[in-house]
């Protein structure tokens, strides 16, 4: 045999693998789908088949009974406003840690971004404990603060790490001229070093979105629950009507689906582009 | 001359003093909200800690978790799950590898295999459960195709419901796994790799000899993530999948931390808990950093 028919052969038997693996990635997504169109006496009776018509009686319960859409909206503040924090001040002091000296500099660093490795669920109590002591459970402002707080670390990390990266003498240039501080953070390092802030934002937006023990926690009757939790307990009290619970599950992954469809190649990049080599 | 640096002298003043500003946000924040909790769980795991306060009472926690036979359990339970990490970085290696080959469409693959990242624990864990339930899927393809003997009631059983959380992490954790290797095999020459085909080398034996070694570094971030996740990222699989059950057969450290301190109400015994799996998560860390640092070593 030749080379090129065995280069062919190979290929052939590589994307054969990698497509039956690809299968089993995206056919949860399509089992969702399916079954969210059909009642659930003809899920029973068929829970693999394609649906026999266009039902849509779960998606109306759904939008009725459960307030998915307060759910989403919630969702949507609690995300956006702790990224927002979270990005804000990271970039800031990425910016001083990464550009400028200073005493205690390292120590500093070393000491925040070492807080990377503490599991949430070790802080859960006490600050559970703490937040009740403000009257904040059952409000937004609580899992915001939580939230932002305990993605500094690596966000820190991952931006120092990048904006070291952003030559000096574009710094220096600009002060001759009469930068200031914060107008070369705002002016040179934001624009440069976007591609960094786009992959935690894309990483952290997935994350927060779907993250379930803060949230069950810190949110405890049902109107202040976000989609995740919420989901996850009101729909588990009716755990019995599978199609109902699909679609609940599929309408909940919707905005990082369509966050992933966007954003993947950002994050194919951003995480290729030195993250996380050694 | 003396107006200049006295000038710059003032502006070195406002430097430092907007440097101050920057950092100071994120220092309050994260001690405020992950090394003050730390600190306050450490102290409490020695208390009675409970709705109305917290008396000292030495090492009683500690003593009741490992007396009752729980600690072990939920370490048993543990470990169970990091058996699965062997088999997720294999498999992910390979997958890695055979996209690397960059096969026509391997950029399609590369963005399907990293779907399951954007499904929530949740989402995960209802869908095995689904799959995985008596008169789910699995079990009537298995009927369908007359193959009875495997139709098992997969979470009625501690040891099978493990395998179906251990699957579920599996398959949530893939992608991100193959992206982070595929970045890790990028910056390898690809000439390196034709001149050991010249020399005879096999398909197998260029993944061995030349890919595996460049990676390490690579390997070894990726397993300490992983070995964090699977230690702290079970939550959201076992609370759908099993809700830690049946018994305690599939309660996690960290489902315990949660059961302890939001269903019992036993603050002290969560906290005491919660101090274990931090300094597991510390010791693992640890000793994963010292044995590749040996491996580097040995390999310069």
């Amino acid at each position: 045999m030749n080379l090129k028919s065995k280069k062919l052969r190979n290929n052939i038997i590589i994307i054969i693998i990698l497509s039956l693996i690809a299968l089993t990635m995206i056919y949860p997504l399509i089992f969702m789908i399916l079954n969210s169109f059909k009642s659930q006496s003809e899920y029973i009776l068929s829970p693999l088949a394609l649906p026999k018509s266009f039902f849509l009686a779960n998606y109306n319960t759904i939008y009725n009974s459960y307030k998915i859409l307060e759910l989403f909206t919630n969702s949507l503040i609690i995300v956006s406003a702790s990224i927002f924090i979270e990005l804000f001040l990271c970039s800031l002091g990425a910016y001083a840690f990464s550009k400028h000296n200073f005493k205690f500099k390292n120590l500093t660093f070393l000491l925040i971004i070492s807080l990377m490795i503490v599991p949430f669920q070790v802080l859960m109590l006490p600050l559970y404990v703490m937040f009740s002591k403000f009257q904040l459970i059952n409000t937004k402002i609580s899992l915001i603060i939580i939230y932002s707080a305990v993605l500094i670390p690596f966000a820190l990390y991952f931006l120092t790490k990048s904006f070291r990266s952003i030559p000096n003498e574009v710094l220096e240039a600009a002060k001759m001229e009469g930068a200031s501080y914060f107008g070369i953070y705002w002016a040179i390092i934001l624009p440069i070093g976007r591609m960094a802030i786009i992959t935690i934002f894309i990483l952290d937006f997935v994350w927060l979105w779907n993250e379930l023990v803060l949230s069950l926690i810190f949110l405890q009757s049902d109107e202040t629950k976000t989609m995740v939790s919420g989901v996850a307990t009101i729909l588990n009290r009716y755990l019995n009507n599978q199609p109902l619970l699909l679609t609940g599950l599929l309408l909940s992954s919707i905005p990082t689906i369509i966050i992933y469809s966007f954003a993947t190649k950002y994050l194919i990049k951003g995480i290729s582009s030195g993250a996380v080599k050694g | 001359m003396i107006k200049a640096i006295h000038r710059i002298k003032k502006f070195n003043k406002q430097d430092s003093f907007n440097i101050f500003i920057s950092i100071l946000p994120i220092i309050v924040l994260t001690f405020v909200i992950i090394l003050y909790p730390l600190i306050s769980v450490f102290y409490h795991g020695f208390t009675n800690w409970n709705l109305t306060g917290a008396q000292f009472n030495g090492l009683l926690n500690y003593k009741n978790l490992i007396n009752s036979g729980n600690l072990l359990l939920l370490l048993k339970n543990n470990f169970f799950l990091l058996f699965s990490i062997p088999i997720q970085i294999f498999l992910s290696l390979i997958i890695a590898y055979l996209i690397y080959q960059e096969v026509p469409s391997w950029q399609f693959f590369r963005i399907i295999f990293y779907l399951p990242a954007v499904f929530s624990s949740v989402v995960i864990g209802f869908l095995f459960r689904t799959f995985f339930s008596l008169n789910g899927p699995l079990n009537e393809v298995f009927r369908a195709t007359r193959l009875d003997l495997l139709v098992v009631n997969w979470l009625n059983k501690g040891s099978t419901a493990f395998i179906v959380v251990s699957i579920a992490l599996i398959w949530s954790q893939f992608g991100m796994a193959v992206l982070i290797f595929l970045s890790g095999m990028g910056p390898i020459e690809k000439s390196i790799l034709e001149s050991a085909e010249v020399d005879g080398a096999n398909f197998w034996g260029k993944f061995i000899h030349i890919i595996l070694p460049m990676i390490v570094s690579t390997i070894e971030f990726y397993l300490v993530t992983l070995v964090i996740i699977f230690f702290t990222a079970s939550f959201g699989f076992i609370y759908s999948i099993t809700s830690g059950g049946p018994g305690y057969s599939t309660t996690t450290l960290e489902y315990m931390i949660y059961t302890k301190a939001f269903k019992s109400i036993l603050f002290g015994q969560s906290s005491a808990l919660a101090t274990i799996l931090f300094f597991i998560v510390l010791v693992i860390v640890i000793v994963i950093l010292r044995i590749f640092k040996k491996l580097g070593n040995w390999e310069e």
